[in-house]
């Protein structure tokens, strides 16, 4: 398994809430060439489960292995084997991104004689170089994105994180990125994906994970689901999962 | 190490590029610095020549009647003869001056001058001053000619002047001709006022870059896809903390050499104008030992600055919020120049202890050359401890989960937050 994630958990403390679980023993896996997705709405801990795997936030328990490396133990080879992409991702506005690109490819130790042509395939394969050079203060929502999937991967690492990659994108950026993971699986990455969105979910992955109150409900690919619940559309499915959980 | 100091140069040099391409830091660190002193030279060199130019044309309508006394005869034979003096009538000289239509009135009594002027009047004063400079003048040519008439030695004339004499810094014989001694004593007041000017440039100059490094990485969301980055917490504090020393430093140097160019420029004007041009060079000449404790200050200083800005810049996260947040130092630096040039405040074993203030005291004891070694060395560690503590306080925030999440920070965040993150 390229991505295996065992009973995570995670609090958080909040003067107003007071502690709370923000993830509540979260497992599960993902293989080479394989998208597993999480679905769940907002505040369900997608994105804390996925920053805990990227390796920005500490678990409270619970582990998990990114290609063979523990995100405890050694967070820095972890990092190294994961592409991660917020949704939050923002872009250091005065610099172009050909100079982002060559940051984070310098600070990945990627091979820094195969760096300057693996910035130029990335350039070509998201069609930037209209723009490679101007700086991103002047780039649109949609040129940003593409800068943003490229510097995640800049050193094309084996395994990626995308948190609702296509969040506030127009439906061309939001086809291009769905191009993109496709593509991803298709040269044998393993992506941990989430959303909120329903058809996403149902359009690209392999499976796909419930998430509710950071709990993972259910896990399995739509037509394990559908058996599951019985119901035909995801939006059903999780309805029905997420409703049976709470009312047990 | 060598992979550390690989990344640590990737990062600095990342941070540059970005930094130096905010038009705030442009403008406060490098066009202020370079364009400011020479800018206000020129401009005050403009003021006082307009000034003076303004001055050559004003005439002093002045009532002087005519006196037997040989003295007041002369002096009124002289101002007669003036550019600016022009000796009228009048029947009732008090109710013109009263009206404006004279500067002044010079009255003779027992063979004393007085001279009655209205401080109402624009042109009252200076016509006072023009005519006691007509009095002084005559005064001294009565008082060297009296002397000649007796073959007294003109140098007795030199008894009205004194001078202190510094047996630490004994002089040489030229400086302790006339004037020397005072344009030496004003140099060396110019040079010990050239850290309080650095005290209050630099911290502008570090401003900018600290919000840059730190307050933006948050504000833009850049903060999560550079901590994913295969890169410790210290090598990206370090890299992004030496990036607002380098351009503190470089603000503070930019200073210091549009501030000597001035000095430099108004001394080589002055020497022109004045007597001053028969005075040594060494009059004007900076020791190694105020070299090396002005250059050391300014740099110890744009440490401690880019320490306690770097900090309060990772606490903040908005630009409007790190400026306000960095006012607060700014205003408690601004009282430290102007303390440290009061006559009477030297360094001392309490005054060693003040942060910042015993950077200037330090510099002044050098321009005096009474620089305790001790107090010095209390100066210099108590401010490298502080920003050793800076940078502590600033490690430990980076790692805390309120930072990374982009939760509000207040200022015990980074002594008693709760939740670290992963190897941060």
């Amino acid at each position: 398994m390229t991505v295996e994630v065992k009973d995570l958990k995670k609090m958080f403390f909040d003067p107003k809430r007071g502690e709370f679980l923000a993830v509540d023993g979260i497992s599960f896996n993902c293989s080479q060439g394989e998208i597993v997705g999480l679905l769940g709405p907002n505040g369900a801990g997608k994105t804390t489960t996925l920053r805990m795997i990227a390796t920005i936030l500490r678990p409270d328990s619970g582990t998990a292995k990114v290609n063979g490396f523990e995100i405890t133990a050694d967070p820095q080879s972890v990092r190294k084997n994961l592409g991660f992409l917020s949704s939050e991702t923002g872009l250091y506005e005065r610099l172009t991104p050909r100079e982002i690109l060559n940051y984070f490819g310098q600070l990945s130790d990627y091979p820094l004689d195969k760096l300057e042509q693996r910035i130029e395939d990335l350039i070509k394969l998201f069609e930037m170089k209209e723009f490679a050079d101007t700086r991103c203060e002047r780039l649109s929502t949609g040129m940003k994105q593409k800068v943003s999937i490229a510097r995640a991967i800049v050193h094309d690492p084996p395994v990626m994180a995308l948190d609702e990659p296509t969040s506030g994108l127009d439906i061309i950026t939001s086809q291009n990125t769905y191009q993109f993971i496709r593509d991803s699986k298709a040269q044998g990455k393993c992506i941990i994906f989430s959303t909120h969105i329903m058809s996403e979910a149902e359009k690209l992955c392999d499976r796909i994970g419930i998430i509710h109150r950071g709990k993972l409900f259910a896990m399995g690919t739509l037509e394990e689901l559908r058996q599951l619940t019985g119901a035909h559309y995801l939006e059903d499915i999780f309805l029905a999962i997420v409703k049976e959980q709470v009312d047990v | 190490m060598k992979e550390f100091l690989r990344r640590l140069w990737v990062v600095f040099r990342k941070e540059m590029t970005h930094c130096y391409r905010d038009p705030h830091v442009v403008i406060y660190g490098v066009l202020f610095p370079l364009l400011f002193y020479p800018a206000a030279a020129i401009a005050m060199l403009e003021i006082g020549i307009f000034q003076e130019g303004k001055r050559e044309s004003e005439v002093y309508r002045i009532v002087f009647p005519e006196s037997k006394e040989p003295n007041v005869a002369a002096i009124r034979e002289m101002l007669s003869k003036s550019k600016r003096g022009k000796l009228v009538t009048s029947p009732n000289p008090d109710k013109d001056l009263k009206d404006g239509n004279i500067e002044a009135i010079v009255e003779e009594s027992g063979g004393n001058l007085s001279v009655k002027v209205a401080g109402s009047l624009p042109l009252s004063e200076a016509a006072h001053t023009y005519i006691s400079k007509f009095v002084e003048s005559r005064r001294f040519k009565n008082l060297r000619k009296e002397l000649t008439d007796k073959n007294v030695p003109l140098e007795i004339m030199r008894v009205f002047t004194f001078e202190l004499k510094d047996s630490k810094t004994p002089k040489t014989q030229k400086e302790e001709s006339a004037g020397g001694e005072a344009a030496h004593v004003i140099f060396r007041y110019i040079l010990a006022s050239v850290i309080c000017v650095l005290v209050l440039c630099i911290p502008a100059g570090a401003v900018y870059p600290a919000i840059c490094a730190f307050t933006e990485e948050r504000e833009k969301k850049t903060l999560e896809s550079t901590l994913v980055a295969p890169v410790s917490t210290e090598c990206l504090m370090t890299g992004k903390f030496l990036s607002v020393f380098f351009v503190a430093l470089m603000s503070g140097l930019l200073n210091l050499i549009g501030m000597s160019l001035v000095i430099w420029l108004m001394v080589s004007q002055a020497k022109e104008l004045s007597s001053l041009s028969k005075l040594s060079g060494s009059t004007f000449s900076v020791s190694f030992e105020t070299g090396a404790a002005l250059v050391s200050a300014t740099v110890l200083f744009s440490l401690l600055v880019s320490a306690i800005f770097s900090l309060l810049g990772a606490m903040t996260k908005s630009f409007k919020e790190a400026q306000n947040m960095l006012t607060v130092p700014l205003l408690i630096f601004t009282p430290m120049p102007i303390a440290g040039m009061l006559p009477g405040v030297l360094l001392s074993k309490t005054l060693a202890f003040v942060p910042v203030l015993n950077l200037i005291l330090w510099v002044k004891a050098a321009v005096r050359g009474d620089a305790d070694i001790v107090l010095v060395q209390i100066a210099v560690g108590e401010t490298l401890l502080l920003v050793a503590l800076m940078l502590f306080l600033l490690n430990r925030l980076i790692r805390t989960e309120k930072f990374v999440l982009g939760d509000q920070i207040d200022l015990w965040t980074p002594f008693f937050a709760r939740g670290k993150t992963n190897d941060r």
